[in-house]
């Protein structure tokens, strides 16, 4: 008769049991293998999810995929982070990278806005002013949906919007619902991305002027505290040839005109001037870690790295050119796209602590007996502009045939390590050589020629021909980012970074 | 209007003990029942039409379902346990005893029954954070005792119950209305007291009845939505139950998968309804 007890007891011990089990739901257990967070918009839910599978299996990392749309992902991601972002327009990831929320990101796929209908098209819709006719049936995206706050932003502005705004019959959270609507007929018309829409067998696309010239960019970014170099392995993998490139392609989407090839970790070859060592040597070594390639960096005398490349082995052409001066890239221009220019240095005179031979101008370097060091034009950047100005300046020819130049140098730091050692009077370097070697201004002093051609301007240029054209891009805008901006200035560097074309 | 032609054919036949046929009588009710059966199958058949293959093998290969699955099954079990521990002694109380504000309680133990479901988990996350308690509101006392409820799987479990509970006081009640209150009244003459004739006499004849109130409360739970959407959020893989599966999918417009996730449910809902026809039937007591 105590049979009630016993149940009563067992159905306790259960409850307990079950809260046990609760308490560590959620918890991650599966801490052998990596687990990436992926908050992607609805829109690129098909290929992102093949992408993520086919990866899954390529490299056994676990891929969390979070879809919903753009906007809901953004305030999503700011409460419970994550490890990439994926929004369907690019217009999302320049706020978050404002914000430092997003640091690098990579375009995967364009997508354009369209008109989408019943096959067939029933209601002869071909315009916007068949959307605004009345007992036309019309979905839209909300506007925490790209495609929601994309078509809103165009149409007001067009106009458009007032006219066929009492014709939505209905707002979605995503473009896929959008489509879907149009689908089941559920309504007549929804405006959703192309590539979106003919991945639906039921419908037709109409495309209007309105939206044609504006296609978006769908972008993926990784999100600040993401795990690195995972994230960023996997966000190579969506837009590179050969993987989720081809997959968005084969989907329907409309793919970047450039994109890396696959490899799992890529070797990049980066020739830059030497006067750059010291400002961007550990911020490649930070990259390397973070991006979990390998940098071959050569630097050397721009004149030495030119002969190089035009030495035209196969092995001597570098992915990206980083030289002292914009003048060693004409030979060259054709085998690298347009650049930006980084940075800007002054070429300065430098003698010994004191200036004991009282040295004030350009014409000095002819007094009798001085010792001067210059570098070589055929050599380096350095050579080269040095030469120019003093031509210009009018005294080249003088300084030459008063014996005065013991040394011509191949590049900047070797005449910096010669006044060091008290072998010369003078040399002409760039500023940077000068700062850069921590002894340097305990022995000599720096004197400014205020020459405005004095100057030299360093582009960072990419390689048509290399495998990795977005990941060189990136190392562009790592080494020259904000953050690394301080150690160019350090050693007297202008920090000027604007696209450059021509000169 | 078939019973009103059956009247007269009954006025215009003569003669006595002649009985009206019952066909239009059967024809009337076989076909209404017929036409619900109908538009139930279709609904199932209909969602059915929309899975794929690749579907059900997504749902099937998919973590974030299997968690989900996992989720759903842990709280409501607990959410049914609780339930029951709760429903039993006011199912007693109300069946039982006559007192003063008993057709009140019984009116407001209705409410979770007629409120819509999304009231409810308005009301929960309004009475967790909005109304003054110590230390601001009831979650942040709770956070600060290392608890949190609002968005977390406690929410889920609280949601659930408030709904199962109601529904399994209903069966409860009735379990007992139909039992004989006098075998309890025999064994108090025997020497009994109220808890003993409750514990020894009534509960083991009421264990059909309380065991398909739990099923019933499992089930409830196993369908709500509305209050879980709205108090414990629908964050995929934290909060996700089938439920919720449902509605993510059909969010990022995953028609298949969202048709996929209801098959499942769709089956789990006719085991459980099996289950309680097979308890409610059999004639062996479960306690």
């Amino acid at each position: 008769m105590k049979k009630p007890f016993y149940i009563l007891g067992l159905l306790l011990v259960t409850l307990g049991v079950l809260v046990f089990i609760l308490s560590r739901h959620g918890k991650p257990v599966e801490s052998s293998a990596e687990v990436l967070t992926v908050h992607c918009a609805a829109a690129l839910q098909k290929p992102v999810r093949e992408i993520a599978r086919q990866y899954e299996m390529e490299y056994g990392t676990r891929i969390r995929l979070n879809f919903a749309g753009s906007g809901v992902l953004a305030s999503q991601i700011k409460v419970s982070g994550g490890d990439l972002y994926i929004p369907a327009d690019s217009s999302y990831i320049g706020p978050m990278k404002a914000e430092g929320l997003v640091l690098e990101s990579t375009d995967l796929a364009r997508l354009r806005a369209v008109v989408v209908v019943r096959k067939g098209n029933p209601r002869n819709i071909r315009s916007m002013d068949d959307l605004a006719r009345r007992g036309v049936r019309i979905s839209v995206g909300e506007p925490t949906a790209a495609i929601g706050s994309f078509v809103r932003r165009v149409l007001m502005e067009s106009g458009d919007w007032e006219r066929i705004s009492p014709q939505i019959l209905v707002t979605k959270p995503t473009v896929n619902n959008v489509v879907e609507d149009v689908a089941t007929g559920a309504v007549d018309a929804g405006l959703a991305w192309d590539a979106v829409a003919s991945q639906f067998k039921d419908v037709e696309l109409v495309r209007v002027p309105v939206f044609e010239d504006i296609p978006r960019c769908a972008t993926a970014g990784i999100l600040r505290g993401a795990e690195v170099p995972a994230a960023l392995h996997f966000m190579r993998y969506l837009a590179a040839t050969g993987r989720g490139r081809d997959v968005f392609e084969k989907m329907g989407f409309t793919v970047p005109a450039v994109a890396d090839s696959w490899t799992d970790a890529p070797v990049l070859t980066l020739f830059a001037g030497s006067m750059l060592r010291p400002a961007i040597e550990d911020r490649l070594r930070l990259f390397e870690q973070r991006e979990g390639c390998r940098i071959k960096t050569v630097f050397d005398g721009c004149g030495t790295l030119l002969a190089r490349m035009n030495e035209n082995d196969a092995g001597a052409m570098p992915s990206a050119y980083f030289p002292c001066d914009s003048t060693f890239l004409s030979d060259v221009k054709d085998r690298f796209g347009p650049g930006m220019i980084i940075t800007s240095n002054e070429i300065v005179m430098l003698v010994p602590k004191g200036n004991p031979r009282g040295l004030k101008k350009l014409d000095d370097l002819s007094k009798i007996g001085l010792r001067v060091g210059l570098a070589d034009a055929g050599k380096s950047a350095l050579g080269k502009l040095t030469m120019d100005m003093m031509m210009r300046y009018g005294c080249w020819d003088e300084l030459h045939d008063s014996g005065n130049v013991v040394v011509l140098a191949s590049k900047g730091e070797e005449l910096a390590n010669q006044m060091q050692s008290g072998a010369l009077d003078a040399a002409l370097i760039y500023l940077s050589n000068a700062m850069a070697s921590p002894g340097m201004m305990a022995d000599c002093k720096i004197i400014r020629l205020r020459q405005p051609d004095a100057i030299a301007h360093q582009p960072f240029v990419v390689a048509h021909d290399t495998p990795y054209p977005q990941m060189v891009l990136r190392l562009r805008d790592f080494i020259t980012h904000d953050d690394a901006r301080s150690r160019f200035e350090q050693l007297g560097f202008k920090f000027i970074k604007r696209e450059w074309t021509d000169e | 209007m078939s019973s009103d032609d059956g009247r007269k054919e009954d006025t215009s036949v003569s003669g006595p003990g002649r009985i009206p046929s019952d066909i239009p009588f059967f024809l009337g009710i076989g076909g209404l029942a017929l036409c619900y059966t109908c538009l139930i199958t279709a609904l199932v058949l209909a969602n059915m039409t929309a899975i794929e293959w690749q579907d059900l093998l997504g749902m099937w290969y998919n973590p974030d379902i299997h968690a989900s699955i996992r989720l759903t099954f842990l709280t409501c079990s607990v959410s049914a346990i609780l339930s029951i521990l709760c429903a039993v002694p006011i199912g007693y109380l109300l069946s039982r005893f006559r007192f003063p504000g008993r057709a009140v309680i019984d009116a407001v133990l209705d409410i979770p029954i007629v409120l819509p479901p999304l009231v409810v988990g308005l009301s929960l996350l309004i009475l967790f954070n909005k109304v003054p308690f110590a230390g601001g509101s009831l979650e942040k006392w709770l956070n600060d005792h290392g608890m949190m409820v609002t968005f977390a799987i406690p929410a889920i479990i609280l949601a659930q119950f408030t709904v199962a509970t109601a529904f399994a006081i209903r069966v409860v009640k009735n379990t007992f209305d139909q039992i004989d209150h006098r075998s309890e009244q025999v064994a108090m003459t025997l020497g009994c007291n109220r808890s003993g004739a409750f514990w020894n006499v009534a509960l083991p004849q009421a264990g059909q009845g309380l065991v398909a109130a739990g099923v019933l409360a499992w089930a409830r739970a196993l369908g709500e939505f509305g209050p879980i959407l709205v108090f414990a959020g629908a964050t995929r893989g934290r909060t996700e139950v089938l439920a919720t599966s449902v509605f993510l999918e059909i969010n990022i417009g995953n028609l298949g998968g969202a048709a996929a996730v209801s098959l499942l449910m769709i089956i789990l809902a006719l085991g459980l309804i099996s289950l309680i026809r097979f308890i409610t039937r059999s004639k062996t007591p479960f306690l």
